[in-house]
């Protein structure tokens, strides 16, 4: 059964937020979603009500055994009775409890039932504090919670983008960090095949689909997130994995830093009355009042206006200082190396003929990318640490170029943010409609989880 | 996974990959048998901070943990069985900081207690390359051999915990040795593999063997040139002729030391990039024009860093002369430019010839050489005394079969030279050599044999398993793994 376009899914899972898009005829938009990457838990005991656990079996057969772990339902925010009629309104939702497993589960033993994205804030409302626990799934980068990624990945495909389980025509191309391991893209599959049935998976590197993004084969990809920042030098489609190199100074760090300084701000702090939170920082380092200067540029003496929760406020130089952790690791109480260090680490690991071939291809991507000027400071400060003089070696530069997303996607041209969703799309156009390029139902009947290896990395 | 009704104890583990290590002076090498290149290569520097509470200046979230970890470990004796390894915490993800034994659980005592002299340990570049005013930088291994064991389970620790994010217990593991390697690091090895991490099954594999394997071939005479020494061990059908192997401390680490006293002869300064705060165009031979930052560090992480940048310059601008060193031959041979980090630059000539030449002539191009450097012997003249050195039905088919591995090899011309100079020496045997043109297989090349031999079917007959070692103890290595 041929896959049609329009039913192509891209799925790219961070540790802030996980953005999902489908429909790439036309390939010039933006993710379909973006939420954050939060999934609340919350300890059910069910009623023991006999028909509860009928309705709970799927409709379709079942070809698999329990294989996750922890045996987690997944709850759209209604309560238990509201949540049996809405499962047969869905053609059957549930998480992937096998007959087996409904039946010999006691009805009274406590379940976890999984919150994410617009039903979370509903669940936060309804239920106390104390009852729901906020957590991310993926932190610095690694899985940490695989029921809760497993239901907040259910909740992005069945939820938000409409997929139906039982007639799942959706292949799915994975986008993933180049440090995840075998033993976790094996359990990708699995969870991918066996609980979500869908017709097709592939896994993509992360740093490779930014470059194809920006129309490319070969490149450095600064990767700002928000817990670390990685950078990753491809050489012809190579990710050049012994020259990978991660730094934990990223949104969260800005974030941080940015509070402080406002804290500091006495006539701020005045101006705004109440207690400032991450929430209050994150939301101004985002707004367009924030901005990175370069080497040289002069701050604005005025103070800027700003408006946060229906309050006027202004806000000082604070606004200009949100990045600099990222120069300086010790404003925020780290021991680490600072971008420049980390990129020249990265280029000695390279050979010394790719160099030139890198320096000339930088891009800068990630959530934590899109602020103002964060390109050409990072640029001055790069340059300053490559050679001054005339007579520098073959392998030396004096100046870096940087890359951006060609001019005929007209949406996405100016968000360097989107590169990797776009090249991403473009992947998942190219290798979707032939099934030898993916991992099919068939190859995962036949070999298991670990043809993940052999077929699609 | 494994088949425990087997009689035999062996281990017959089809579906489950093989963890590869392959851990050298200058780099370690991780990854899963059946693939072509390591998944993990990251320097053998393990960097430590000395400190008698293990506190570290600004990182007191681990202190605690630190002192924590050393109260539990009190009461559970001298046993250092590892019962607990299997909770292994191996999702560790807080910047590389881990203290060493806290990732496998409470077991491993013994070193435990010796944490608090040496603190908190470093690995991976971007550990090891960040500026900390009291860390101290060493490679755990010597000439071949294990020095320092702490920080060599440090190296472990690292390559499975957080790079490869497995859980040991669940994959055999096949590691390298050097020709030479002594019996008791051998069963301290095995030691390590099944009471530390709990793998099911151990191998050890000499390098120079796995090396003539990723080239394909039974027999080779392996020339291994690398940080920090050369070595030539001939190998026949997959095994190595001890009475051929030759090695000397004559390898990339000395020729940086010659570069850095070249430098030094001419009065300039190599000033590492941690150090640069500004600096400013000069003149090529000029004196640089530069603010450095009040960096103090530890002598031997300044020389670390030192090293890298004569590394680079090593590698963009060395170059070895085709035929022997010929003073006015070289003087019409093309400058190459190159810039210090602190703008120092010039455009160099002989003396970019002069030091891979060293690996030619010591006697003659070997500037200022200690007692034991005087010994040196060129690399021409060391492959041949290996080859005399075996039977002489051999060395026809050692001759036929240079294979030529190791970074210090990848000059350019390096290749082409060896092979004239094999062939201007005297004696009538044919000379092939072989050189992989692919970096992964000059710098990883027993890594990528150790690969091809843990993915065979074949091979499974050969591993220790656990059993065995439960049975005969630490000296079955001795006997399986000749």
């Amino acid at each position: 059964m041929a896959l049609r376009e329009e039913n192509f899914v891209v799925l790219h899972s961070g540790s802030w937020n996980i953005k999902a898009g489908i429909n790439f005829t036309d390939c010039n938009k933006p993710p379909t979603l973006t939420i954050r990457s939060e999934v609340g838990a919350r300890t059910v005991v069910p009623e023991p009500t006999p028909e509860a656990s009928e309705e709970e079996t799927p409709a379709e057969a079942v070809e698999t055994t329990a294989t996750t772990p922890a045996a987690d339902k997944f709850d759209g925010a209604e309560s238990t009775e509201i949540k049996v009629e809405k499962l047969e309104q869905d053609g059957g939702e549930t998480s992937e409890d096998t007959q087996e497993q409904a039946k010999e589960q006691d009805s009274n033993k406590p379940q976890t039932v999984y919150y994410c994205g617009s039903a979370l804030t509903e669940a936060l409302q309804q239920h106390p504090e104390s009852e729901v626990t906020v957590s991310t799934p993926i932190q610095d980068g690694i899985v940490k919670d695989w029921a809760a990624m497993e239901a907040l990945w259910r909740h992005v495909l069945f939820r938000e983008l409409g997929i139906k389980r039982s007639r799942n025509a959706s292949p799915v191309l994975m986008v993933v960090p180049s440090d995840w391991t075998k033993e976790e893209h094996e359990r990708i599959t699995q969870i991918f095949f066996e609980n979500f049935n869908v017709p097709g998976l592939y896994l993509a590197e992360e740093p490779l689909m930014t470059i194809y993004g920006c129309g490319t084969v070969s490149g450095l990809v600064i990767d700002i997130g928000h817990t670390r920042t990685t950078i990753t030098p491809i050489i012809e489609t190579q990710i050049q994995r012994h020259a990978i190199v991660s730094i934990p100074i990223a949104g969260s760090d800005f974030d941080d830093y940015l509070l402080q300084l406002l804290k500091a701000d006495a006539q701020l702090v005045r101006e705004y009355g109440e207690p400032l939170d991450l929430e209050f920082a994150r939301y101004l380092k985002e707004s367009g009042v924030c901005q990175v200067l370069g080497r040289d540029e002069k701050e604005n003496k005025n103070r800027a206006q700003a408006e946060y929760n229906g309050k006027k406020f202004t806000v000082g130089s604070a606004r200009y200082k949100a990045y600099n952790p990222l120069f300086n690791a010790d404003l925020v109480g780290k021991r680490v190396l600072n971008l420049v260090e980390a990129i020249h680490a990265s280029q000695l690991a390279c050979k010394g003929e790719k160099r030139q071939q890198l320096w000339e291809a930088m891009v800068i991507t990630g959530g934590s990318c899109q602020i103002k000027g964060l390109q050409s400071r990072i640029q001055g400060e790069i340059e300053d640490s490559l050679t001054v003089s005339e007579n520098f070696g073959e392998y030396q530069v004096r100046e870096v170029k940087f890359l951006k997303v060609p001019d005929y996607f007209p949406a996405l041209k100016d968000s360097i943010v989107h590169a990797g969703f776009l090249g991403s799309e473009i992947v998942a156009k190219l290798i979707f409609p032939d099934p030898r390029n993916y991992i099919n139902k068939v190859d995962y009947n036949e070999s298991g989880p670990s043809v993940v290896h052999t077929k699609t990395f | 996974m494994y088949n425990t009704e087997d009689i035999m104890g062996t281990y017959g583990g089809d579906e489950v990959a093989a963890l590869v290590l392959s851990v050298g002076h200058t780099w370690t090498q991780v990854g899963y048998a059946g693939e072509d290149t390591p998944k993990s290569i990251f320097p053998t520097s393990v960097g430590w901070v000395d400190s008698p509470a293990g506190a570290d200046q600004g990182d007191d979230a681990d202190n605690s943990e630190d002192t924590q970890m050393q109260d539990v470990s009190q009461p559970s004796g001298a046993g250092s069985n590892g019962t607990n390894s299997n909770n292994i915490n191996h999702k560790e993800a807080d910047g590389g900081d881990v203290p060493a034994s806290q990732s496998v659980g409470a077991a491993a005592v013994p070193t435990k207690k010796k944490k608090t002299l040496r603190g908190k340990y470093y690995v991976g570049d971007g550990e090891i390359s960040c500026w900390r005013p009291n860390m101290e930088i060493k490679s755990p291994m010597k000439d071949g051999l294990v020095e320092d064991w702490d920080a060599l389970e440090q190296i472990w620790d690292h390559a499975f915990l957080k790079r490869l994010r497995c859980d040991p217990t669940e994959h055999p593991l096949i590691i390298t040795e050097s020709a030479w390697n002594t019996r008791e690091i051998r069963e301290k090895f095995t030691e390590l593999a099944f009471e530390k991490y709990n793998f099911p099954a151990f191998f050890v594999a000499k390098d120079a063997v796995m090396t003539a394997f990723a080239s394909g071939r039974p027999h080779a005479l392996v020339v291994d040139s690398g940080g920090d020494m050369t070595s030539v061990v001939p190998v026949y059908d997959g095994y190595v002729l001890r009475k051929g192997i030759m090695r000397q401390s004559l390898g990339g680490d000395v020729l940086s030391e010659q570069v850095l006293q070249q430098f030094e002869s001419n009065n300039v300064d190599v000033v590492p990039q941690y150090l640069i705060a500004k600096k400013s165009p000069v003149e090529p031979g000029q004196k640089p024009i530069v603010t450095l930052k009040d960096r103090p560090a530890t002598p031997s992480f300044h020389k670390m860093m030192q090293m890298r940048v004569i590394h680079d310059y090593k590698e963009s601008v060395c170059q070895v002369s085709e035929t022997s060193y010929n003073e006015q031959n070289i003087g019409t041979r093309p400058q190459k430019p190159y810039e210090l980090p602190d703008g120092y630059n010039l455009n160099f000539g002989a003396e970019r010839f002069k030091i891979p030449e060293i690996m030619f002539n010591p006697k003659d191009f070997l500037k200022n050489p200690t007692p034991e450097q005087e010994n040196f012997v060129g690399l021409p003249k060391l492959i041949f005394n290996s080859a005399q050195s075996c039977d002489i039905d051999f060395r026809p088919t050692l001759f036929g079969s240079v294979v030529l591995t190791g970074g210090n090899t990848l000059f350019p011309g390096f290749a082409d030279r060896l092979h004239w100079e094999l062939n201007s020496i005297p004696h009538s045997y044919k000379v092939k050599l072989h050189a992989p043109g692919n970096t992964v297989e000059r710098k990883c090349g027993s890594w990528l044999g150790g690969s091809i031999m843990a993915s065979l079917g074949t091979f499974h007959q050969l591993w220790i398993s656990r059993k065995e070692y439960d049975e005969t103890g630490a000296s079955i290595v001795n006997k399986k793994c000749v």
